[in-house]
C-alpha cells in the first residue's frame, strides 16, 4: 500500500477486512507505540504493543472516526495495558526524580550535555527525570501525536491541567538544558 | 526575548522547530526531536496472534470462544448424569427418585438394575415356571394332565358384582367346562360360604341387604336376578354340605361337583 496514503482511507479500508491496510496501520502507528509503552517501562514492549493493536483491531468495525480519533483510542489502550503491566508486576517503574546529585551526568557541561542528547539513551534520560503526569503529557503529545483534548482524555483530566502540565515540563526541560542551569522563575498566575 | 514559555512556544517545541523569534529554545527542541527519532527508532515485533489477524485481514471465527459455555453445559449435564446414575445403581437415591430410576431402567434397558442386586430372588431353574402345585388325591401333581383346578388368586374379571361383594354361583357352576371359569371357582364356593353364614339372619327372598356392599352402595339387582341368585346360593350350600370340611378349600368340593358333572 502507497504510504502517501492518508490513515483515514487505510481505516476506512481496514474496516472492510483489508490485510494490506491493517498492515500499513502496524507499520504507521506501531513505532510509536512501542517507543511509548518502552520509554513508560514496560518490560516486553513488543508483546504489549501486539496487545494494544489487536484490541484496536478488534475495536475497529465499531470504531468511528479518523485518524486523530483512532490514534487516540490507540494510545488510551497502551495507556490501560501499561496499568494493567505494572498491576500485574505489583508495581509502578521506578520513577526517581531527577537531581543534579544523583545524576552523574551532571559533572558534564550543560553545553555538553545539550551535544549528547542525540543519543538515545540521553533523549531518553532527558525525560526520565520528569514528575510521571509531565512525562505522560509529553510523550503522548511527541510520540502519539495526541491533542490536548486527546491526551486529557486518555489521561482523565481537564485540558487546562494538561496544558499546565505539558508547559511545566517543558520548562523543566529547558532548565536542564540551560547552560547556568538556572531556571528563570515561572510568572505568578493569579488566583492560584 | 521573553523567557516563558507561551502557548505559541509549547507548540513549536512539541512539533520539533523553535520559532525563529526563540532561539534560546532551539537546544530544547532539537532535544525533543531527539528523543522521539531515538525512542520510536526501534518498530516492535508483531505477535504471533496479531500477525494472523493481519494476515487474515480480521479477526479468527473464534470456535474456542463461541463453544465454550456448551461445552461447559455439556461437561456439567454429563456430571450430574454420572452422579444419579452411579447412585440409581447403587440404590443410593431417595426413595421416589429411586423408584424412578428403577421404572427408567426398566423401560429403557432390557435389563433390571437395582433391585435383584438388593433382594436377591429365589433360585429357579431355566425353564421351570414357578407353579403351585396342587396334587390329587393320588398325589400327582393337578397340572400335568388335566385342567388346572387349583385355587388361583381370584382374578380382577370374577364375576364379583362391584360394590356388592356378592357373586353369582350358580351362573358360574353352569360353565365349570371352560379352563377360566375352574379357576373362578375357590373364590365363588368361598362366596357361596359367605352367603350361607349370612342366610340365617337375611331371607333368600329380600336379597337387599346383600346387594348393599360394605360400602352402602346398591347393587341394582331385580328381582328375577335375586332369584337365580338364591338358587345359586342354594346350590352353593349343598356344595359346601358336600366338600365336608371348611378348612379343605373349595378345590375338593369343585372336583366333586365336576365328576357330579361327568
Amino acid at each position: 500500500m502507497d504510504r502517501d496514503v492518508p490513515l483515514n482511507d487505510v481505516l476506512f479500508r481496514a474496516r472492510s477486512g483489508s490485510p494490506e491496510a491493517y498492515a500499513e496501520i502496524w507499520r504507521r502507528l506501531s513505532p510509536s507505540v512501542g517507543g511509548f509503552v518502552r520509554s513508560r517501562g514496560s518490560r516486553e514492549p513488543d508483546d504489549l504493543t501486539s496487545e494494544v493493536f489487536l484490541a484496536a483491531f478488534r475495536a475497529l468495525p465499531s470504531f468511528v472516526g479518523g485518524e486523530r480519533e483512532f490514534r487516540g483510542l490507540v494510545f488510551t489502550i497502551a495507556k490501560r495495558r501499561l496499568v494493567d503491566e505494572f498491576r500485574r508486576r505489583g508495581r509502578r517503574p521506578i520513577e526517581l526524580p531527577w537531581s543534579a546529585e544523583t545524576d552523574h551526568r551532571s559533572a558534564i557541561s550543560a553545553e555538553q550535555a545539550a551535544l549528547q542528547v542525540h543519543g538515545t539513551h540521553e533523549a531518553a534520560a532527558l525525560l526520565r527525570g520528569l514528575a510521571p503526569d509531565q512525562r505522560d503529557v509529553l510523550e503522548l503529545r511527541i510520540l502519539g501525536d495526541l491533542t490536548v483534548d486527546q491526551i486529557a482524555a486518555v489521561l482523565h483530566k481537564s485540558p487546562g491541567a494538561v496544558k499546565a502540565l505539558q508547559r511545566r515540563g517543558l520548562e523543566s526541560l529547558r532548565r536542564k538544558l540551560e547552560p547556568s542551569g538556572r531556571a528563570p522563575i515561572a510568572p505568578q498566575i493569579e488566583g492560584r | 526575548m521573553s523567557m516563558f514559555l507561551t502557548d505559541e512556544d509549547v507548540e513549536s517545541l512539541l512539533s520539533g522547530v523553535a520559532s525563529v523569534d526563540r532561539p534560546d529554545l532551539r537546544r530544547l527542541a532539537d532535544a525533543l526531536l531527539a528523543y522521539e527519532e531515538a525512542t520510536t527508532d526501534i518498530p516492535p515485533v508483531a505477535s504471533a496472534e496479531l500477525a494472523a489477524f493481519i494476515a487474515r485481514g480480521g479477526p479468527p471465527t473464534s470456535q474456542k470462544t463461541c463453544s465454550r459455555r456448551p461445552r461447559r453445559m455439556a461437561v456439567a449435564v454429563g456430571c450430574v448424569a454420572a452422579l444419579v446414575g452411579g447412585l440409581g445403581i447403587a440404590g443410593a437415591l431417595p426413595a421416589a427418585a429411586q423408584a424412578t430410576f428403577n421404572r427408567v431402567v426398566s423401560d429403557l434397558t432390557p435389563f433390571e438394575v437395582s433391585m435383584r442386586a438388593r433382594t436377591p430372588e429365589p433360585t429357579e431353574q431355566p425353564g421351570q415356571a414357578p407353579q403351585e402345585v396342587t396334587t390329587d388325591d393320588a398325589g400327582v401333581p393337578a397340572d400335568r394332565d388335566e385342567p388346572d383346578v387349583s385355587p388361583a388368586p381370584a382374578p380382577a374379571h370374577e364375576t364379583r358384582e362391584p360394590g356388592t361383594g356378592q357373586s353369582h354361583p350358580g351362573h358360574d357352576v353352569d360353565v365349570d367346562d371352560d379352563e377360566e371359569g375352574s379357576k373362578d371357582r375357590p373364590s365363588e364356593s368361598r362366596d357361596a360360604r359367605h352367603d350361607d353364614e349370612s342366610d340365617p339372619e337375611e331371607p333368600d327372598d329380600s336379597g337387599s341387604g346383600n346387594d348393599e356392599g360394605p360400602n352402602g352402595s346398591a347393587s341394582g339387582s331385580d328381582d328375577s336376578a335375586d332369584s337365580e341368585e338364591a338358587d345359586g346360593l342354594e346350590e352353593a350350600d349343598g356344595l359346601e354340605e358336600s366338600s365336608g370340611s371348611e378348612g379343605s378349600g373349595g378345590s375338593e368340593g369343585f372336583e366333586e361337583l365336576e365328576v357330579s358333572d361327568e
